[in-house]
């Protein structure tokens, strides 16, 4: 898995704002199937 | 996918987690699994590493109260989360009833996948109680034995075993819980 920066913003329009300003972001629900997805190497986030 | 980038360094952020109702603080690296946390930096090696990609339930552990798969979970992402383990359910005495049960009914041959077996039936039994319905009973028809172990069986598909000791791990949450 390729590292990458992990981001909690406080509220909501926190996080939308920050996904779509950063190419390649990604929202993290349970882990599945993103967490599996990149330990394959299927998924690249950053 | 083929990358032609250079690996970028490791993220490393600190984290606390209350494990076991003890306060974990720690720095863990973005991509470290809360399984990884338990089993390699802690030394907590009851929840077991079978598939690492959330298909076996060896390792179910509670998180804030719930059973879910510490392969899957990062640990970055739960800063302030209760986890509870099985060394922490059997430290509170949770465990006894289910575990006698699990004796009593040979409910294992191998037992590499008995303590997510465990944290599993201990969610799904708060599961139950809390009134969640599952697919083995939404429809509200049926009760007895055959029910129940049909409500045991759906509501513990998530955790596989290898060695096929179902009827008897069946058996003994029914017996314990229902």
């Amino acid at each position: 898995v390729r590292p990458f920066r992990y981001e909690r913003p406080a509220d909501i329009a926190g996080a939308v704002a920050l996904v779509a300003t950063t190419p390649q972001a990604v929202f993290l629900g349970g882990g599945t199937n993103l967490v599996d997805l990149m330990r394959l190497e299927l998924a690249e986030r950053q | 996918v083929e990358s032609t980038n250079p690996l970028p360094p490791p993220v490393l952020v600190p984290i606390s987690v209350r494990i076991n109702g003890r306060e974990r603080s720690l720095v863990v690296d973005t991509r470290m699994s809360l399984l990884d946390l338990l089993r390699e930096r802690l030394g907590l090696t009851g929840a077991k590493k079978g598939c690492d990609h959330g298909q076996c339930g060896a390792c179910t552990v509670l998180i804030d109260g719930r059973r879910a798969n510490a392969c899957l979970a990062l640990a970055v992402a739960h800063q302030g989360a209760e986890v509870v383990t099985v060394e922490g359910l059997v430290e509170t005495g949770e465990l006894r009833r289910l575990a006698r049960a699990f004796i009593v009914h040979d409910a294992f041959q191998c037992g590499y996948c008995t303590p997510g077996q465990l944290c599993s039936a201990v969610g799904a039994l708060r599961e139950v109680e809390a009134g969640w319905p599952s697919a083995a009973t939404c429809d509200g028809e049926g009760e007895g034995a055959d029910v129940i172990l049909e409500e045991v069986r759906e509501r513990m598909s998530g955790n596989i075993c290898r060695c096929a000791a179902y009827p008897n791990i069946v058996a003994a949450i029914a017996e314990a819980g229902w």
